[in-house]
């Protein structure tokens, strides 16, 4: 705890001195954790004395597969993953329920809460809650880019995407064929791995393209929850199409970056300290067992854009409609709050290399500053216990970018003594 | 940063449920073995690792392998049919593989383990441009056979097998045959070079099965101009005897012929050959002498010292000799050690490493020893100057290993892995890392701690560091990995939490 007081102190200290007007959500309090565990533990319990089963293999099947899921749930608020702050809370509830009344849906079983998650996602749990991660306000541009995010996942609740997919597999599990085929299987004398595993291939696949048909059953009708907003149908679409394009990487940090940063009180970057052993790969090949096509779970959001646009008859609006000034503060927050949380979750070293790509824009930013001196004092630590790679992502030439490579060969390569005298340059 | 845009829902199908969990078991692969990736310099650049994936007829099987880089992605994966020897006696529980890089070829040596034995030998070469495998092969009567039918007959065994097949340093593809057989027609030993497609280029024929004395030939290094073999000579009989008699032979890589044979000095010594370093116009072979011995193998007890021969390359003419004599070292002020080479209160030198650096000094890595009960102490790493005096003896304080009721000689403890040094980083530029254990050995004492030492050379500095990773909750192995990195694999008690892999660079 006092840990905690400390973190928020040394955030919100800038806020007086700084240019910004930036004060940390409080994401490291245990008070939220242990109410929300006591409210979902008690919905649990409830939902699972009242559902109703089919035949008693598919009880235990279903009572397995959301014993798993609940206790996964209890782990993330264990894990403090989810923000308990009034405004911010308070702002979501009112667009969910803006979007409830708007469409008549009954609101007792819905809930939103928001994860500190920097990955830009949503979810539906399947019992009513809805799940923003905080990442999520990086890549909306506007309010109704959001309200479409939360239409989307209630399209998933309202539909019982969740329960029948739990139903379907109870059912496909101890279907007669299945267990037959099962059967049949483990009477063979050789070959039976690749017979047990072309059939859960095709299990898999088929599943797989249960859930891109949900997901589009989930942007239709959340798009007729949406339209009921009266908010411009345009945002659906622009979502899309940010979602196309959310793979790339939209900024970089080369040598010279480095050298802008962080060649101050006679520190001098090194070329040496970004060398990366050249690897003997250069050709990484596709698992040779799947289609990846077909392990997809969304389909191609430009077929989604393509769905919608016919679904609107082309007919939308090009401008959005204006975001409220609760929505303005939060995007205006949301980078630093992002570097935040991903300190918080102990990413030190993306949290780090996505404070230095804002850094080098704004040299004189002292929240930027102060992140950064965090991070690298916590690399430090790492670095010396030999834990670092649990902090700093590994070199992977297959799906890292190669701005990212670099900026783990400088983490890894540069001397203590470097890294203790950038440091210092650092602290305030 | 590569961030995932996805609206999801919360249920992954994760097929592990009810019928289908069934399935799941049924379709699950058994680990067979793994085997580093490593270069010329001792570096790791990938691993290597195969499984069973299922049982297709009699005594044959699928197996997937899978190609590693060195950050532990995944670069390819493949499926293969592998023959493995059971019957109602024997079974081999696994395949063994092993792996050697010669470009941007890698050739993997496959073999069935039968109560850790390995028989069944055979090869294949993977084309890492295009992760490409080829067929098997082996090489067996003198003859590479491409795609060789296989079958597990305890009449065939000779015939389902290969000769050693591996890759010299800068030439490629190698045979060597030691088996002779007059019945089978195979009357001399061989060594030959293939090509890329498995052409034959050139045979080296260096035995006859007649003869009084035989050649005992083992590679020590090569490059595109020459290769460096040893030669440890046996009297021919009914029961081959070693003989005190060693030879360095030089063949040309390009047509497979004899450059020259050097023996060794006729003197009061018996070498061991530790390193063969070959730079520029130079053949530097490095090792370990000790009072004469019969059968050429040194003797523990009675170590002399150090040497170190120089060879011109074209000619194979021996240039120079240096020695470092334990004798001289008497009153050296780092190490208290006797003219026989057995440091006070530790005991006898076995030298794991002999190194050549650019500057022309020489690092020997040591570890003291004694051989009943084995015990394994302190090590010493020298670092010897060109005319081969110490100009730095650096001792690395380690845990005191001791094996009850045994007794070996050091190759034998190096067999079998008692020793506690674990590997070598040549980093370029004359610096290094050695890794050593730190740990009584087997223990499972929570309490105490678990060290790996890591001694850097640079600067022509040595420096120690000790890495220590006590944990109360999990149980953490060490190993040598990519240039400059250690691999930390960490187990965890808790059952339901993943063991952890981590690349951890060495700070030095």
């Amino acid at each position: 705890m006092k840990h905690s007081l400390l973190l928020l102190f040394f955030f919100s200290f800038f806020y007086a001195e700084g240019q910004t007007s930036f004060s940390p959500l409080d994401t490291l309090s245990r008070n939220c954790a242990t109410k929300l565990k006591v409210e979902y533990v008690k919905k649990f319990k409830n939902i699972n004395n009242s559902r109703e089963y089919e035949t008693s293999a598919q009880k235990n099947i279903i009572k397995e597969i959301y014993g798993g899921l609940q206790e996964d749930f209890i782990e993330k608020i264990d894990d403090n993953n989810f923000i308990c702050d009034g405004d911010i809370n308070g702002y979501l509830n009112s667009l969910m329920n803006e979007i409830l009344t708007s469409n008549s849906i009954d609101k007792d079983i819905y809930r939103i809460l928001l994860s500190k998650d920097s990955q830009v996602n949503a979810y539906n749990t399947g019992d009513g809650t809805v799940v923003v991660n905080y990442g999520l306000f990086l890549a909306v541009d506007n309010e109704d880019e959001l309200v479409f995010v939360i239409c989307h996942e209630i399209g998933h609740q309202f539909l019982d995407h969740l329960k029948k997919d739990v139903e379907a597999y109870a059912r496909l599990s101890t279907s007669e064929e299945m267990i037959k085929k099962t059967k049949e299987i483990k009477k063979q004398k050789y070959g039976k791995a690749s017979m047990a595993t072309n059939l859960l291939k095709n299990i898999r696949y088929q599943s797989y393209s249960e859930r891109r048909e949900k997901e589009i059953e989930a942007d239709s009708i959340g798009l007729v929850f949406y339209r009921q907003t009266k908010r411009s149908p345009a945002a659906a679409i622009s979502l899309l199409q940010k979602l196309d394009v959310s793979d790339t990487e939209k900024d970089s940090l080369v040598v010279e970056d480095y050298k802008k940063i962080f060649e101050k009180g006679g520190f001098v970057v090194k070329q040496r300290y970004f060398e990366q052993e050249e690897s003997l790969f250069q050709t990484y090949t596709k698992d040779e067992r799947f289609n990846t096509d077909s392990l997809k779970s969304h389909p191609d959001c430009s077929t989604r854009i393509t769905l919608i646009k016919d679904y609107l008859d082309n007919k939308f609006l090009e401008s959005s409609t204006a975001s409220s000034t609760g929505f303005e503060e939060i995007k205006r927050n949301s980078v630093y709050q992002n570097l935040f949380n991903m300190f918080s979750a102990q990413d030190y070293g993306i949290s780090l290399y996505e404070a230095l790509k804002l850094y080098k824009h704004e040299p004189e930013d002292p929240v930027l500053k102060n992140i950064i001196y965090l991070n690298l004092v916590k690399i430090y630590d790492s670095r010396k216990n030999y834990t670092i790679n649990r902090y700093v992502p590994k070199h992977d030439n297959l799906n890292n970018t190669k701005s990212l490579n670099r900026f783990i060969s400088f983490i890894s390569n540069i001397k203590m003594t470097d890294l203790e005298t950038i440091i210092n340059n650092f602290k305030s | 940063m590569k961030y995932r845009f996805l609206l999801i829902l919360f249920f992954v199908l994760s097929l592990t449920y009810g019928q289908v969990a069934d399935l799941g078991k049924l379709s699950r692969g058994k680990f067979y073995s793994s085997a580093e990736i490593k270069d010329k310099h001792n570096n790791t650049r990938g691993y290597f690792l195969l499984y069973e994936t299922d049982k297709v007829a009699k005594e044959t099987y699928q197996l997937e392998y899978i190609l590693l880089d060195e950050n532990l992605t995944k670069v390819t994966n493949g499926f293969i049919t592998e023959m493995k020897y059971e019957s109602w006696f024997f079974t081999a529980k696994k395949i063994n593989v092993e792996v050697v890089l010669e470009g941007r070829k890698l050739l993997i040596g496959f073999a069935d383990d039968i109560a850790g034995e390995e028989y069944f030998k055979r090869y294949r070469i993977l084309d890492i441009a295009s992760n490409e495998l080829s067929d098997p092969f082996i090489y067996n009567k003198n003859t590479l056979v491409k795609n060789p039918e296989f079958d597990r007959k305890h009449s065939n065994v000779a015939s389902n097998q290969s000769e050693e097949i591996t890759f010299y340093n800068g030439v490629g593809l190698m045979a060597h045959s030691k088996t002779m057989n007059k019945k089978q027609g195979v009357t001399d030993r061989r060594i030959v070079r293939y090509d890329d497609e498995l052409n034959e280029l050139w045979t080296f024929k260096y035995d006859q099965i007649k003869a009084k004395k035989l050649t005992s030939l083992s590679y020590l290094n090569s490059d595109n101009e020459v290769i460096v073999m040893l030669n440890h000579y046996l009297k021919n009989g009914n029961v081959s005897k070693y003989l005190n008699e060693l030879s360095v032979t030089f063949i040309n890589s390009e047509n497979g012929n004899l450059i020259k044979e050097v023996p060794f000095p006729k003197d009061d010594y018996t070498y061991r050959v530790v390193d063969c370093a070959i730079k520029d116009d130079r053949i530097y072979v490095m090792g370990n002498m000790s009072e004469k011995t019969k059968e050429g193998f040194v003797h523990d007890s009675k170590g002399k010292g150090l040497y170190k021969f120089v060879f011109d390359k074209e000619t194979g003419e021996l240039l120079d000799k240096k020695y470092l004599l334990w004798e001289n070292l008497l009153n050296n002020k780092s190490i208290t050690i006797n003219k026989n080479g057995v440091v006070k209160k530790e005991g006898k030198m076995y030298i794991h490493n002999m190194l050549m650096l650019d500057n022309g000094k020489v690092i020997a890595v040591g570890e003291t020893f004694l051989n009943k009960p084995i015990i394994t102490n302190n090590m010493y790493l020298f670092e010897l100057a060109e005319d081969f005096s110490v100009s730095q003896c650096f001792e690395i304080e380690k845990f005191r290993n001791k094996f009850s009721n045994t007794n070996a000689y050091s190759s034998t403890i190096k067999r079998y892995g008692l020793f506690d040094f674990m590997d070598y980083q040549d980093l370029g530029d004359d610096e290094y890392l050695f890794f050593l254990n730190d740990n009584e050995k087997n223990s499972k004492n929570r309490k105490k701690t678990t060290l790996y030492g890591i001694i850097s050379y640079s600067d022509g500095e040595f420096k120690r560091q000790t890495l220590n990773l006590k944990t109360e909750t999990s149980t953490i192995f060490a190993t040598s990995a990519k240039k400059g990195y250690m691999l930390l694999v960490e187990n965890f008690d808790e059952e339901t939490k993943a063991t952890e892999l981590r690349l951890e660079k060495v700070n030095f």
